[in-house]
């Protein structure tokens, strides 16, 4: 039995080294997010505007600065990126692939489209339910756009009770071509300002929200992070196969929509805010499983954590790289993720 | 207390799976299963698991019909060993082995489940093979990893008063000679253990040598069962599987064995 133990001892250590490692991982990088841009602000004023800053009066333009740009930016980048790091592994685990990854397969599409359609058409033909949602109309509108595209993914690759990662991956490309015109077309018909505001949806960017649009966001996102994280246990006795997990005692059916829901939800919220982020979802949990394995009880809290470390650097990238202009943070993430998605793909075929 | 199949028929697009099939399993008995390829073997053990539900007919696991278990319920009633499995990701034997004991997790120690597991382990002699990557293994190690998994389902409570039940599809198909009988003695042992256990296996001395019960299928009906030297009658070997062979048991002191005749 002592045998055993040492076994797995070396995969054990890095599991439990992971979380505080990529815990600090996420404190430095919300730091560079707070303290680097067109205006940097020290890490000695920084605290200082913390240990005071809410009872004072915030007027000058570091404090404005900090409250009202960086801090709401750096807490969304982490949300996001947390979202789409946790989203990306439970989607791995339910198709049973490394390749599936939310905006791969047109879930974060369909969240575009909702919040597209939302913004060009929302206050013309829904007047009443606009007014009603208020700030929570534009996630809402993602969230169902997600929650349309996960139920056609379900229907179209879900045979005999198994998905096939092939109509997954063709499907994912259908969806995301009929997305794209949709998009298109609601473009044609928009107005200078809801054009502007378009913009940020399909090549992705983080900045220009403020806390009231940023505080729904960030429930949702945490909602369904608390509701996958529940689903660890009985996602890894998926992964033995769906007869097998459901020999083991796991309502698979249940399991399945519960994991489309909470994807659904957490992905609808980040697209509605953040617009198209691709791989951040693809990257992190393959690069993370590839270090501690894929023990999700393991693989989604780390995940989640260098997802939001991960997008957060992106994002200071993105801010600094040609100032005093800002690189829409889709293109980084998909420059990056792009090649090491190919890079993956070569290494699965040249198994076979 | 017992698995109760009553007139069990199963109809998939179309296609008669299983007709009318009538067949006890008891605790206390090791029942195997034998028939032709496409016979209806493995559709027979996929209804008892509850994967398949019955066209009409009734399986009643200790007198409860299987649609009103939970999945958790049946988890702890029953444990499933597939022929076939697909680990889409890297994990570990031991990882592996350890998701058997997910049902009683919660309510034993850690201690306790390291016992289990590596107890199991040894069983299945894949104690050096507990930290190599599950796809990395022979597809013997596979199945001796898989049989140990499903073990572990069941090592917990050692005996209980409710009967439980292990279904076992092909579990010797890639194992060597050693580990058949080795599977097979330990499916034996279980049967002491209050747990009656239902397998397919496609070799008839292995089916002969260990079975209590011996169930001939053919095109989705039983043809015949009972003890082992009436089943393998050389009129149902003919008629079955269209080859002329011959029940032969030599003394007690050796495993019965089918020999084939020369002229076929």
């Amino acid at each position: 039995m002592q045998e055993v133990l040492a076994l797995n001892k070396q995969r054990r250590k890095r599991q439990i080294m992971a979380i505080p490692f990529t815990l600090g991982l996420l404190f430095f990088s919300a730091l560079l997010a707070i303290t680097i841009g067109a205006v940097s602000i020290s890490m000695s004023d920084v605290l200082s505007y913390f240990s005071h800053g809410f009872s004072l009066e915030h007027n000058s333009l570091s404090t404005r600065i900090l409250f009202e740009i960086r801090l709401p930016r750096t807490l969304l980048s982490l949300g996001v990126g947390a979202a789409l790091g946790i989203c990306g592994a439970a989607m791995q685990a339910l198709f049973r692939n490394p390749l599936a990854d939310p905006s791969l397969i047109g879930v974060a599409g369909g969240g575009a489209l909702g919040a597209v359609t939302v913004i060009v058409i929302g206050d013309s033909i829904f007047p009443q339910v606009m007014d009603l949602v208020g700030s929570y109309a534009l996630p809402l509108g993602a969230m169902l756009g997600c929650l349309g595209v996960c139920t056609i993914i379900y229907r179209v690759s879900n045979r005999q009770g198994q998905f096939t990662i092939i109509t997954l991956l063709l499907s994912g490309i259908a969806v995301n071509a009929i997305v794209g015109s949709f998009i298109g077309i609601l473009t044609l018909v928009s107005s200078d300002s809801e054009l502007r505001e378009l913009t940020f949806w399909t090549m992705g960017n983080l900045g220009g929200n403020g806390w009231s649009l940023i505080l729904p966001v960030l429930f949702l996102i945490s909602i369904s992070l608390v509701g996958l994280s529940r689903l660890a246990k009985p996602l890894n006795l998926y992964l033995l196969g769906e007869a097998q997990a459901q020999h083991l005692g796991v309502s698979v059916s249940g399991l399945k929509k519960q994991v489309f829901l909470f994807t659904a939800i957490a992905v609808g919220a980040s697209v509605s805010i953040s617009g198209m982020i691709g791989f951040v979802g693809f990257i992190v949990p393959h690069l993370v499983r590839i270090i501690i394995g894929p023990d999700h009880r393991f693989l989604f809290p780390v995940s989640m954590l260098l997802g939001a470390s991960f997008l957060t650097i992106t994002d200071v990238i993105a801010r600094v790289v040609i100032i005093p202009a800002e690189l829409p943070i889709g293109l980084v993430t998909s420059a990056l993720g792009g090649p090491f998605f190919l890079f993956v793909l070569y290494r699965q075929a040249s198994r076979y | 207390m017992s698995v109760e199949i009553q007139s069990l028929s199963v109809t998939i697009n179309n296609k008669n799976l299983l007709n009318s099939i009538d067949l006890t399993i008891k605790p206390d008995e090791l029942t195997v299963l034998i028939g032709p390829n496409g016979a209806g073997k493995s559709t027979l053990l996929k209804s008892c698991s509850g994967d398949i539900l019955p066209t009409s007919g009734n399986i009643l696991i200790n007198k409860k019909p299987i649609g009103s278990f939970t999945p958790v319920l049946l988890g702890k009633t029953r444990a499933v060993m597939t022929q076939s499995y697909e680990i889409g990701f890297g994990f570990t034997v031991m990882e592996i082995v350890s998701m058997g004991c997910s049902i009683y997790e919660e309510q034993v120690s850690k201690l306790k489940k390291q016992n289990i597991i590596s107890e199991v382990m040894d069983f299945m002699e894949i104690g050096h093979l507990s930290e190599r990557t599950f796809i990395t293994l022979s597809g013997g190690e596979q199945q001796r990893a898989q049989l140990a998994r499903v073990l572990a389902q069941l090592w917990m409570p050692y005996e209980q008063e409710e009967a439980r039940y292990l279904f076992l599809d092909e579990p010797t198909s890639s194992l060597d000679v050693f580990h058949q009988y080795h599977v097979l003695s330990l499916a034996k042992e279980l049967t002491k253990r209050n747990i009656g256990v239902l397998a397919v296996i496609h070799d008839l001395s292995l089916a002969a040598s260990f079975s209590d019960q011996l169930v001939l299928i053919n095109n989705g009906s039983i043809v015949t069962k009972g003890k082992p030297e009436k089943v393998l009658q050389r009129s149902y070997l003919e008629n079955v599987y269209g080859i002329k062979a011959e029940y032969f048991h030599h003394s007690a002191g050796v495993k019965p064995s089918i020999l084939m005749d020369l002229n076929q």
